[in-house]
Order: structure tokens, then C-alpha cells, then sequence
């Protein structure tokens, strides 16, 4: 090949090169001419997802080819309106604004069925009910035809057992109602009853055979709560000392750690504040160590407080796990020594990366830096109606809101696009209302009469992985099932 | 002015560390753009990507032009050819030698081979279409490779000394002083020898040819025939090399597929080389007038890439007139392979590596450009910058490519939240990738169009490998590709010299090859 000729070529490629490039980066860029205004803009996209997939996309009325999941490129920048339809779900309608060079993400939404099914769990007419923290088990205070008393009901299958009859909680001094509190032990076998100061332990494995507390260490204390690291032990607090108590072994050990103003317990640590000192201590289970976190600011000994662990339980960074709610009505980001004023509840979701906080007519968002000595920073403000009764946790992202009529899915921004979407309108009134998250049920008593009883009904919000887990729990025997045959108390 | 030796240590240390810190700094940069200033990193990616896809097809062309000159070139009649240009053109520089004049040495460093590497080597000479009396052949044997070796060289000597002109060992004595193991140390003793064997005999020294073959490189039947036409047709003979075209079709049939991948690319390579003439340089085996040999004192003796060093020394010392030309004949070499996949990884890996450490040559040519004025800075600019930026490229391009270029993709939610440059980043690179599909379309039909007749042995089945075997490319681009370049630059700049390896060489022809595997 001639040189010369060789030459025009690698100056040819040069200037392809240098045409070529911007072409290139532009288009990278989301740069697209407008035939119409003939000039040259920034376009957005937008990305879809659903849950489940293979949804029509319809955007400002035009069916779109891809289904989900699906990038749809080259957007003007501007507002469209958007439905998600797939066959035998509800559609989904909201709408997106893209920008330019950005991506508008509709990401992660859940598509609910048309039809909602509420199961009724069991046939028994539930005044209150407690859902077991794995969630795979229920007591349920109510009536089966004669019979009236705390039932256990395992969820998945539906069975139900009686196991502490109305006439033995009355001769101690129990009733269903909303003083009734109840705890579960980690391993779903034991709870704890407790109302009017008075507790009470019982084997499931036993029905019927209360252990007075007071009966076993001599005294009520004022609160109780089951160890996560031995099923059958559970720490109570008194008179500012914690012990702890085994019920099989029947042995106690008093004094574990002195001088406590408010506790809480979590996965085997104890955070809790110190009287007088105002320091907030962590104290393990399993070295039986206590480790100091920070002096708790403005601490008062008439202050009542509650410690909100993060669900990450994790002390590292330690000003961050632990925060205080003072007076019960002040949440205190214990890092940042920031107060917010008027909370009335607060909740980590379950990835512990964002805290919920609930106010008169609105909801603060809050979000975890990733900064060193990580602080709480606001990242979302929701202006509530005052009729919202409940807020959960859906997921990570989301937040489910439980109106009387209806309940809702609200999904948080960030990354993703705000929206909002109703999920199902109750067929009647409702009262006492379980959001298990682990595996996406929502529980609560429906219809309830005069004396405050209802049916107890279920309805399954959860998709794919963890609806077949569901499905799969339903089909092999339940450890309640199991658990029964072997004490033979089977009903 | 008498130069400081520290001086000239700190320049040397200076050239041995740029190209490996170039290479260094710009791979580590391009990792940091990517992770901190995530769009610029992307479009730079683009750009890179973009430069590539075009520089490929660029080269692709030049391939396809240089294939055409050989496939002309294939039949032709160069001692035919010498006669015609001298009758048609008597003044041109063709005439003023005869070809009965020119004496050919073909110079074989042999170290531990035996027979059956040397001997197919030197049928191939002997199966030349050119007149074997006017060819010596020298065996330079290592004295180091042992009894065995001399042995079966003197048994190779016995058979064939009849056939050529001369048949002569040289013994390269282990251990003399200011001599590194290296080839270049061996074949400048032979070279050293020849001379004074040349002395007595009275031969100029620019009637002699000089071409040192690898112990594995079988030259084509019309290989001296080509090359004395392109000596007698060069008006500056004697300041130029002559290079074939290595192909590595001895074991071609038996060698790992992606080995065979490999080595094509690498003959490939040379052949889109030979294109650009204004940046030729000599590689592996080569053929260059005594003449000039002895005026740029033979080749280096300790270094490893005696081949391209050949080509350096000899254009300082003729003030940068030097020029290779390329022949359109081919020599076959072995394919650097082992009996286990891991072993030929292995293997392939070392053989690139030590073709990598030609980046020796880049200190060695800012050293004498600092001290040559004669040179035009013009061009030492333009032919440092060749070198480096022929190294750099090699040491950079596959990981960036292969490693860099997909960091982007896999890491778009942590590096570009919702910027639309996140999700077209794929879609672009992927549209640019595809496009280096007609190269690679290309190489595959010239490989084809190449390859020697298949074994009667071997299935029908093998041809399909050869055709399905370029799937291995994103592999070999990951790892053989950029590695054994960086490596070497690397160890260049620590300090770590690279010694010599050898390539093991299987031996054998193509059919005795088949039945040994059997």
C-alpha cells in the first residue's frame, strides 16, 4: 500500500475520531436533536420496574413496547403520566417527571391483585391478638363456640389450640383487653402475660398451667422481657436492678447490673441508662460486659425514657444505634445532639438505614449518613392526614398506611419516585392492626361487634421469593404441629 | 566533555522507570476517575473505547492490504525478478551485484535442542529454490547446553554438510565476562567467528547475508531467493534489515487453541508492521548484511531483546538511516505450548512477557539519542515517542478494556444514581464492541486462508476449532493481552531484570507432531 495512500487513511480515521467523540459523548449524555424545534436537548429516561415483571407499560396514554422491566430512553423533560396494567392485578397509575440527564426511577412497584382475598384465620372471635416475632404463630384472646380463653393459633397452616382457658386467666386476675400485654419468647414456646402489674409465664407446651412470677422470684417486677440468647430465661427489671430468671431450671440470678433508669433489651445487649449518672451502657449477655456509649444530654432522673435500638444492632458506630426518646415526647439523635419535638412513636425499618418519626400531621424521614460518626439526616417530610391511623414499615422503601376505610402503599423518594397507591379499601370496620414485615401480612380483627370482638382475617401483601416461601411453609407441618403431637396435648 | 557515570546511571534509571510509571499512572488514574469523578471517568471510557474500535479497523485495512501482498507475492520468481529489473532498468542499483556473488549464512543459536527441532529447520533450508552452495549454515551451540546437545549438532552437521556451501559449529564458551545468558551473547560469538572465517576466505563482507533464524524457524522455499532480491533492489543494502513474515504453523494443528489465537494475532501484528515502514523494527528471526553487522558490532550481549536492539544500534550508528524491510515470504515457528493447558498459559504468558521486555530498547535509545547529535531531534522525538507509546499502549489497552471499561456497568448504582449516562454507558460501549466483530471476522478468514494443509489424520472436526477459537478473544485480552507488558514495564522499573527464557520447543513436523500426540 502506497504510503501515501496509508497516510490518507490514518488521517481519515483522525477526523472520524474527532467527529465521532462528541457524537458519542453527547449521545452518552442523553443529548438527542429535537426534529420539531430542530435544536439539540438533554433528554431523561425513565426506569420501570415491577413486582411482579411483565407489566404493560402506558405512557400519557400510549402502550409502550417493552414491558417491565424496561428502560424507556429518550424522554423529553416533563411530567407523564404512567400506568402499569398486567392481568389480574390492579393498575397502577401515578406520575413521573423527568428531568434532563436524569434517570427517573420507578423502581420496585408492587402490583397487588385485583381481587384481595382476607382470609379468615380461624373461626374464633378475636378480641386481641399478639403475632409471635418469627410471625409464624399467633395468640389470639377470644371465643371459640363455648370456649373462651387465649388461644394458639398457628398461621401457616391454620390451626388452632386452646391453651389458657377464660377461667383460668380470671382466677388470676387476666382478661382480654387492652391492658393484656404479651410477650413471646424467641423460640415461639413460652410467653409472658402481663396486666396490671401482675406476670405471668406460660409454657405453651403446658396449657393452662400459669407460672406466677411473683410465685417464683417474690415479687412483680415492673417489666420483663424474654433473653434472646436462652429461650426459657427472661430479664426483669426492679427497683433499677436487672435479673434474670430461667423457668426450667427455676433459678434466679439477681443483681446482674445495678442502678437502671430505663432499658432495652436486643439480641443479647442491653442498652440502658444509668441512674443518676445519665450514662447510656451497653452490657452483653454472653461476656456479661458492659461497655459505655455517651452521657445521655440533658438527663434527668424524672425523665422516662425509651431507648430505640437500631434493628442492625450493631455498636459500632455506637452514637448511632442508640437513641432516646425523652418525656416521651422528644426524639434525640444522640449524634448530632438534635431534638425533635412531639414524636409520638419512632421506628427503624428493617435494614436499620432509616428511622420513621411520627408527629401530629406529618412523618419525618430519617436517614443514615454515611459519614464517619454516623448522624441522622432528614431526608423526606410527609404531610399526614389526621385520620391515618397506623404507619408500617412495607420495606425499605416503602411505607404502608392504614387508614379506616382503606390502606395504602407510600413510596419514600430518594432514588425512586414518590408515589402514592392504594392497595385495598376494608370491606368493614377494622380494629387492633399486625403488620408482620418479615413475610408481608397484614392481620387484624374485622367487623367487630358491641363486645368488641371480630374475625380475625389475614391478607397477604407479599410477591415473589417470599410468597413462595409462604406457599412452601404452608405445605410442610408446622413446628406447633410438630411440637404438640410430642407433648400429645393435639386437640 | 567526559559524561558523569552517575549522571548517565540516574538518565538510564530515569528511561527504565518511564514507561512502567506511565502505564502505572494511567491506569490508576483511570480508576480514579471512574470512582470520584464517575461521568468524566464514563465519557472518558467512551473516548478510549471509540479510539480503539477506530484504531482497530484501521489496522484491520492495513491487514487485509499486507495479506494481499503476500498472497501476490507467493509465487513469484524473485531470481526471475532480479534478472528482468536488471534487463529493463541496468542502472538500477539490482545490477551492479551478481546473485552468483551473494553468499548466504543462515545462523541457528541452538541451547538444548535437539534433532528434532534442528533438523525440519535445516531441511527447510536445504528444501530451498536457491542454490544450496551459496549458503553456510552455522549452528552457535551453547557450551552450557551440554555434551548431548554438540553432539547431536555435529550428528546434523555430518548428514547435511554436502548439501551447502558450509556446515560450521560454534561453541559459545559459558561465563565470559560482561556476557549475559542471553541469545544476542551466542549469535555475536558465532557472528565474531564468521567474520574470521570470512577474513581468510577473502569474502567482502557486504556480499554476505547474515540471517539469524530461530532453532524452530523453517524459511519458505522462496525465502533466500526474496531476500537476495530484496538486498540487490535496495540502493541502501547495507543500511537496512530484511524481515519475513513469522508465521507459527509447525505445530499449529496440535497447539492449544488459544495459543494458536496468540500466535496468528502476533503474525498478524507483523504484517500490519511491515505497512508502516517508517516504524518497522526487526523481530525474532531477520536477515541483515554482514557488512552491517560488523559496523554496529553484532548484536547486544546482555540483552534479551536482541532482535529489536539489532535494529536500534544499528540506526544510531547510521544517524537514524536505517530502515527494515519487509518481505512478503514467511518463516514458521513453533506455537509456544506445554502438554497442560496451565503450562501453555504459563508458557504463552513468559514468551509475551520476554517479547514485552523490548521495552529495554527505549533506555537504551535515550541514552544514545543524548549523546547523538547527528540525529535530527525531530525525529529522536518522533522515535522515542514510537517506542514508548508502542509499549504504553500495549501494557494499557486490554485491562482497560477488559478490566476498566465494565466498572462503569458494574458499579452504575454506586457511581451514577440516576445520571442517563449510568444506563447509556452499556448500550454505547456495547454498539462500539460489536463493530471490532468485522475485524475480527477478518482475522479469522486470513488465519483460515493461511493455515497449512491439515493433517490427513487428524478429523474435519479440527477445522472447526480453528474457525470457533477466536471465541477465545475477550479471554486472552483479559489476561495475556495487557499483563505480560505490564508486567515486564514493571519490573523494568524496579530493578528487576528479566533473565532469559526459552521458549520449549516441541519439535517435529506438523505430521510427526500429530502421531507423537497419538
Amino acid at each position: 500500500m502506497p504510503t501515501i495512500y496509508r497516510l490518507m487513511l490514518f488521517y481519515f480515521c483522525v477526523l472520524l475520531f474527532f467527529i465521532l467523540l462528541p457524537v458519542c459523548m453527547l449521545y452518552s449524555l442523553g443529548y438527542r436533536v429535537n426534529w420539531k424545534t430542530h435544536r439539540l436537548e438533554q433528554l431523561g429516561m425513565m426506569v420501570v420496574r415491577t413486582t411482579p415483571d411483565d407489566a404493560r407499560i402506558i405512557l400519557n396514554g400510549k402502550i409502550l413496547y417493552p414491558k417491565t422491566p424496561a428502560r424507556i430512553p429518550n424522554l423529553f423533560p416533563g411530567e407523564y403520566a404512567v400506568q402499569l396494567a398486567k392481568e389480574g392485578y390492579q393498575t397502577w397509575t401515578g406520575a413521573v417527571r423527568v428531568k434532563p440527564n436524569w434517570a427517573a426511577r420507578l423502581d420496585s412497584v408492587f402490583l397487588f391483585p385485583g381481587e384481595m382475598e382476607f382470609q379468615a384465620l380461624s373461626d374464633i372471635q378475636a378480641e386481641q391478638f399478639f403475632v409471635s416475632p418469627k410471625g409464624r404463630k399467633m395468640l389470639v384472646c377470644g371465643r371459640l363456640a363455648e370456649d373462651r380463653g387465649l388461644w394458639l393459633l398457628d398461621l401457616f397452616p391454620e390451626e388452632e389450640i386452646l391453651v389458657l382457658e377464660h377461667s383460668v386467666m380470671k382466677s388470676h386476675g387476666l382478661r382480654c383487653s387492652e391492658a393484656l400485654k404479651i410477650t413471646w419468647a424467641k423460640n415461639e414456646k413460652a410467653v409472658l402475660l402481663e396486666e396490671g402489674g401482675h406476670i405471668f409465664l406460660l409454657d405453651l407446651k403446658k396449657p393452662n398451667r400459669l407460672l406466677d412470677v411473683k410465685g417464683a422470684i417474690g415479687f412483680y417486677p415492673e417489666s420483663a422481657v424474654w433473653s434472646a440468647k436462652a429461650p426459657d430465661t427472661f430479664y426483669y427489671l426492679h427497683q433499677g436492678s436487672l435479673s434474670a430468671y430461667s423457668f426450667k431450671r427455676k433459678r434466679n440470678q439477681s443483681g446482674l447490673v445495678e442502678g437502671i433508669q430505663a432499658f432495652k433489651y436486643y439480641d443479647g445487649f442491653l442498652y440502658y441508662i444509668e441512674q443518676n449518672a445519665g450514662i447510656l451502657w451497653r452490657w452483653s449477655e454472653d461476656l456479661l460486659e458492659k461497655n459505655s456509649i455517651i452521657r445521655v444530654p440533658d438527663y434527668s432522673l424524672k425523665n422516662h425514657y425509651e431507648i430505640i435500638v437500631n434493628p442492625l444492632g450493631d455498636i459500632l458506630p455506637p452514637l448511632l444505634q442508640a437513641d432516646v426518646r425523652v418525656n416521651q415526647t422528644e426524639f434525640y439523635d444522640l449524634n448530632a445532639a438534635k431534638k425533635f419535638e412531639g414524636i409520638k412513636t419512632a421506628g427503624w425499618d428493617r435494614s436499620g438505614k432509616r428511622l420513621l418519626l411520627e408527629r401530629e400531621g406529618e412523618l419525618l424521614i430519617l436517614e443514615e449518613t454515611a459519614s464517619r460518626g454516623a448522624k441522622l439526616k432528614g431526608t423526606e417530610t410527609i404531610e399526614t392526614p389526621r385520620s391515618l391511623r397506623r404507619v408500617f414499615w412495607f420495606d425499605d422503601e416503602k411505607l404502608l398506611f392504614v387508614y379506616p376505610q382503606a390502606v395504602f402503599l407510600r413510596q419514600l423518594g430518594g432514588e425512586s419516585q414518590p408515589y402514592a397507591q392504594e392497595i385495598f379499601r376494608f370491606p368493614a370496620g377494622w380494629k387492633e392492626i399486625f403488620w408482620d414485615v418479615r413475610f408481608k401480612q397484614l392481620y387484624f380483627i374485622s367487623q367487630p361487634s358491641h363486645s368488641g370482638e371480630g374475625t380475625l382475617r389475614r391478607v397477604d401483601l407479599s410477591h415473589g421469593p417470599v410468597r413462595a416461601f409462604i406457599r412452601n411453609m404452608r405445605e410442610t407441618m408446622s413446628d406447633g404441629w410438630q411440637f404438640f403431637q410430642e407433648s400429645g396435648q393435639t386437640k | 566533555m567526559k559524561s558523569n557515570p552517575q549522571i548517565e546511571l540516574r538518565w538510564r534509571r530515569f528511561f527504565e522507570i518511564l514507561p512502567g510509571f506511565l502505564s502505572w499512572i494511567f491506569l490508576v488514574g483511570v480508576v480514579f476517575l471512574v470512582f470520584f469523578a464517575p461521568v468524566l471517568g464514563a465519557l472518558f471510557l467512551i473516548a478510549f473505547i471509540l479510539y480503539w474500535v477506530i484504531r482497530v479497523l484501521y489496522l484491520t485495512v492495513l491487514l487485509v492490504f499486507a495479506y494481499r501482498h503476500l498472497r501476490k507475492q507467493k509465487n513469484t520468481d524473485w531470481l526471475a525478478l532480479i534478472e528482468q529489473t536488471c534487463r529493463q532498468k541496468p542502472k538500477q542499483s539490482a545490477c551492479d551485484k551478481t546473485i552468483e556473488e551473494i553468499q548466504h549464512v543462515v545462523l541457528f543459536p541452538v541451547y538444548k535442542e535437539k534433532e528434532d527441532t534442528l533438523i525440519p529447520s535445516v531441511k527447510a533450508v536445504a528444501g530451498n529454490h536457491y542454490s544450496l552452495k551459496k549458503i553456510i549454515v552455522i549452528f552457535a551451540v551453547e557450551e552450557r547446553g551440554g555434551r548431548e546437545v554438540l553432539e547431536a549438532a555435529e550428528e546434523i552437521r555430518r548428514r547435511y554438510r554436502d548439501k551447502f556451501g558450509d556446515f560450521l559449529i560454534y561453541v559459545h564458551p559459558d561465563g565470559i565476562e560482561g556476557e549475559s545468558r542471553t541469545k544476542g551473547a551466542n549469535i555475536t560469538w558465532a557472528a565474531r567467528k564468521l567474520k574470521e572465517y570470512l577474513d581468510e576466505r577473502k569474502m567482502a563482507y557486504d556480499n554476505v547475508l547474515v540471517s539469524c533464524l530461530d532453532c524452530d524457524t523453517r524459511v519458505s522455499r522462496s525465502y533466500f531467493a526474496c531476500l537476495t532480491y530484496h538486498y540487490l533492489s535496495n540502493p541502501n543494502r547495507t543500511q537496512a534489515s530484511y524481515q519475513p513474515v513469522p508465521v507459527y504453523h509447525n505445530n499449529i494443528w496440535q497447539a492449544k487453541s488459544f495459543a494458536r489465537v496468540i500466535e496468528m494475532t502476533s503474525s498478524f501484528w507483523q504484517l500490519i508492521e511491515g505497512m508502516k515502514r517508517e516504524k518497522f523494527v526487526t523481530f525474532s528471526s531477520h536477515s541483515l548484511s554482514m557488512k552491517t553487522l560488523v559496523e554496529v558490532d553484532y548484536w547486544p550481549v546482555d540483552m534479551i531483546s536482541d532482535d529489536s536492539a539489532i535494529y536500534w544500534r544499528a540506526y544510531v550508528h547510521y544517524q537514524g538511516r536505517y530502515h527494515v524491510v519487509p518481505m512478503y515470504v514467511t518463516v514458521s515457528m513453533d506455537i509456544a505450548t506445554a502438554p497442560t493447558l496451565w503450562e501453555t498459559v504459563c508458557n504463552q504468558y513468559k514468551q509475551k512477557r520476554r517479547w514485552a521486555w523490548g521495552v529495554e530498547n527505549f533506555p537504551m535509545v535515550m541514552m544514545a539519542f543524548r549523546h547523538n547529535s547527528k540525529i535530527p531531534r525531530i525525529e529522536k522525538i518522533r522515535r522515542a515517542t514510537q517506542i514508548l507509546g508502542e509499549h504504553f499502549t500495549w501494557a494499557t489497552w486490554a485491562i482497560v478494556i477488559g478490566w476498566l471499561s465494565p466498572l462503569p456497568i458494574l458499579l452504575r448504582d454506586y457511581l451514577f444514581a440516576q445520571s442517563v449516562i449510568g444506563y447509556q454507558f452499556p448500550s454505547i460501549t456495547g454498539m462500539l464492541f460489536n463493530l471490532t466483530g468485522i475485524s475480527i471476522l477478518i482475522c479469522i478468514l486470513i488465519s483460515m486462508s493461511l493455515l497449512p494443509k491439515k493433517p490427513a489424520n487428524l478429523p474435519r472436526t479440527q477445522m472447526i476449532k480453528m474457525f470457533t477459537q477466536w471465541l477465545f478473544t475477550p479471554l486472552i485480552t483479559l489476561f495475556i493481552a495487557s499483563l505480560p507488558s505490564l508486567d515486564a514495564q514493571t519490573r523494568l522499573m524496579t530493578g528487576r531484570y528479566l533473565g532469559f527464557w526459552v521458549t520449549p520447543k516441541l519439535g517435529g513436523s506438523t505430521e510427526e507432531g500429530v502421531r507423537r500426540k497419538k
